[in-house]
């Protein structure tokens, strides 16, 4: 059993035939059992012909034995030659018929048969007696009447037995019909009963070869699915060697693939968000390092300006009250003038770390180009005064009312560049224009200064140079100055050019965009 | 520069300058005393708005950074006492980072001077500002100019 389930288990397409082969071998032993019916059938055929044919027989039979009645009755009667001979022929045809019923009889009828025959030839006995008594001399009517009788007495005891043995043929007949009947049915339910068994078979072991297929690739089309949800953890039960059991270990390996690369991808992913999170808090970090230093920058700013206060403070009320000698008061000056220019590095150093640091903000603003060149005015013509030099303001008629711009950095640009002027200008004049262009806004801040060499262009915005280095000690300034606007410049968008040569003067142009204040910007401003 | 100067040029009017610090609050007394106006201090916002209470000044100068009550706080304080809400309160701040100032006027100070000052600067400075201040510019409209010698 195990050795047929072995073999059967291996392979799907052993199954498949030998299904077939169970099919067609039933087939076969109904196709043999229908011809053995068949054969039995044609065998009774063969049997009930003849008694068939016994009938006709039995039937001529009576038929001569009514006619030599008649033709004995018709011979006394009328009498003649023609009468005997037809005699003679009745009684031929009589001996014919017994003869033929004899051959033909069945065989339980044989001694009813051999009884006619018999009975045929005492019949045939008596009437050749018969004829031979009329034409006989010697002869009585009453050895007529009594021959006659006897042949009369012969012929009821024929008719008699042919009775006998056309009701015995019947008989025969009606039970072979009976049998023949009986064994067609028989096959007939051996035939349907043999089909019933095929087709139960067949679908039996059609059931059990398509649940052997059906029923594991169902079970894992269920695992696919389950495998599509993200669910591993049922693999397909393997319990053939098949092909379908190929499949379902080729399946099973498939998903242990799919899970171990899945869990390589998680893994990844993993990795991948503990980056992002590091990434995130990497980011907070500098944003927070980023806040502190401003908030540094912010206190160091506000540390820095208070003592400078009081130095400034006491020593401006010092000079104020007066009442110094000439000595004093030039040492309470120039600890003035060092103050100041304390404050001017501590405002430089904390603009460009502010710069560095990315914590300074460009606000654009609308600003009204008249009242901010007043503002920068009054703020820078007090060194203008001081050193008695012209300042020349110009504003060309091709500058809009209003523009756009941070105001404090565009300040701090101009107050830079100007305060530069003034301090490397002795004698002359210091002039700034505004003048609009090709959407840009074109300023220029020029003096009649001492000017730059061209070779140094370059490096007065870097930081801590100037053009000449003694010129620190010489004009004071951290040096700073020129790296700031620079800066500024850049973070406006524009751009900062110097044209200058020794004792030529110099001119600073600044290159702004200018933004026309359209509605809709004014709107998202507000 | 001390041509524009006068030693009467703050006649009658009476600040008040709060400040922690004691040299920013003595820098401050000193120059406004000479250039003739009445000064009171206080260390602190608390100390300030009694003494507001006490004084009624035409003017408060006052420092945002303070212990017990900040600059902010006793800003907020005056606008709130309908004895004080009319005085003006300029904020005088060694916060002089961009944005401060505009921190400070949006809060509701008159003006803003941001330390360190500089006495030449910070005269015409704070006079101009006295005189775009409705409260304060009658003190210059009605007296005569006497300079000093």
């Amino acid at each position: 059993m195990s050795r047929i389930q072995r073999f059967l288990t291996r392979s799907v397409q052993r199954r498949v035939l030998t299904g077939f082969g169970i099919i067609i071998a039933l087939i076969l032993v109904g196709v043999i059992i229908f011809s053995i019916g068949f054969n039995r059938i044609q065998a009774i055929s063969a049997q009930t012909a003849p008694t068939s044919e016994q009938l006709v027989v039995l039937q001529d039979y009576a038929l001569s034995l009514s006619a030599l009645s008649a033709d004995v009755e018709r011979l006394f009667a009328i009498g003649g030659q023609g009468i005997e001979e037809n005699i003679a022929q009745d009684l031929d045809s009589l001996e014919i018929a017994a003869n033929s019923i004899v051959t033909g009889s069945p065989e339980e009828l044989a001694p009813m048969a051999t009884s006619l025959a018999q009975a045929s030839s005492q019949l045939k006995a008596e009437t050749q007696k018969l004829v031979a008594m009329r034409t006989g001399d010697d002869v009585t009517s009453r050895d007529i009447n009594e021959q006659t009788v006897a042949v009369f007495s012969a012929l009821d005891s024929a008719t008699q037995l042919q009775k006998d043995l056309t009701k015995g043929t019947l008989n025969h007949l009606g039970e072979a019909i009976d049998n023949q009947q009986r064994i067609t049915l028989n096959m007939f339910a051996v035939t349907h009963f043999g089909a019933v068994v095929v087709l139960v078979i067949a679908i039996v072991a059609s059931y059990l070869i398509t649940r052997t297929i059906v029923k594991p690739l169902s079970e894992i089309a269920v695992s696919a699915t389950q495998i599509a949800g993200g669910d591993y953890t049922k693999a397909v039960r393997v319990t053939t060697g098949d092909e379908v059991g190929q499949l379902g270990l080729a399946f099973n390996e498939m998903a242990q693939a799919v899970r171990s690369r899945e869990a390589d991808l998680q893994a990844q992913t993993d990795r991948l968000g503990q980056s992002i999170q590091e990434l995130i808090v990497a980011r907070r970090k500098a944003e927070e390092a980023s806040r502190l230093k401003d908030e540094f920058l912010s206190v160091m700013s506000h540390e820095l300006r208070t003592p400078l206060n009081a130095i400034l403070g006491y020593q401006g009320i010092i000079e104020l009250v007066g009442g110094l000698d000439a000595d004093n008061l030039q040492m309470v000056q120039r600890t003035q003038a060092n103050a100041r220019r304390l404050l001017d590095l501590i405002n430089d150093v904390l603009d460009i770390s502010r710069i560095e640091a990315g914590r300074m903000e460009i606000v654009p603003t609308e600003v009204g180009v008249n009242d901010f060149v007043s503002r920068v005015q009054s703020q820078m013509e007090v060194l203008a005064q001081e050193k008695q030099l012209g300042f020349n303001i110009a504003v060309d008629s091709s500058m809009p009312a209003t523009i756009f711009v941070d105001e404090d950095a565009l300040t701090k640009v101009l107050v830079n560049l100007l305060g530069n002027a003034f301090k490397f200008t002795e004698a002359g004049h210091v002039d700034l224009s505004l003048r609009a262009e090709n959407s840009q806004m074109i300023i220029s801040v020029s003096d009649t200064g001492i000017g730059i060499p061209v070779y140094k262009h370059e490096i007065i915005f870097e930081r801590f140079r100037q053009a000449d280095s003694t010129s620190t000690r010489q004009h004071g300034g951290s040096g700073l100055g020129l790296s700031i606007v620079q800066q500024l410049c850049q973070l406006m968008g524009g751009k900062i050019a110097v044209e200058s040569d020794t004792g030529q003067g110099s001119t600073f142009t600044v290159t702004l965009p200018l933004q026309p204040i359209t509605l809709q910007v004014r709107e998202i401003i507000r | 520069m001390s041509s524009q100067v006068s030693k009467i040029m703050l006649n009658g009017i009476t600040f008040l300058v709060v400040d922690d610090e004691p040299d920013n609050v003595n820098v401050v007394v000193r120059l406004l005393t000479f250039l003739g106006a009445e000064v009171v201090a206080a260390e602190n916002g608390q100390q300030g708005l009694e003494t507001a209470r006490a004084k009624q000044p035409n003017v408060i100068l006052a420092d945002l950074s303070m212990p017990t009550m900040s600059g902010w706080e006793m800003l907020y304080q005056v606008k709130q006492d309908p004895a004080l809400k009319e005085i003006p309160m300029i904020a005088l701040t060694a916060h002089a980072m961009a944005g401060d100032r505009t921190r400070a006027l949006d809060a509701g100070f008159v003006d803003y001077i941001a330390k360190p000052i500089d006495v030449p600067k910070f005269v015409p400075q704070l006079v101009n500002m006295l005189k775009a201040i409705p409260q304060t510019a009658s003190f210059f409209a009605e007296r005569p100019r006497v300079e000093v010698p």
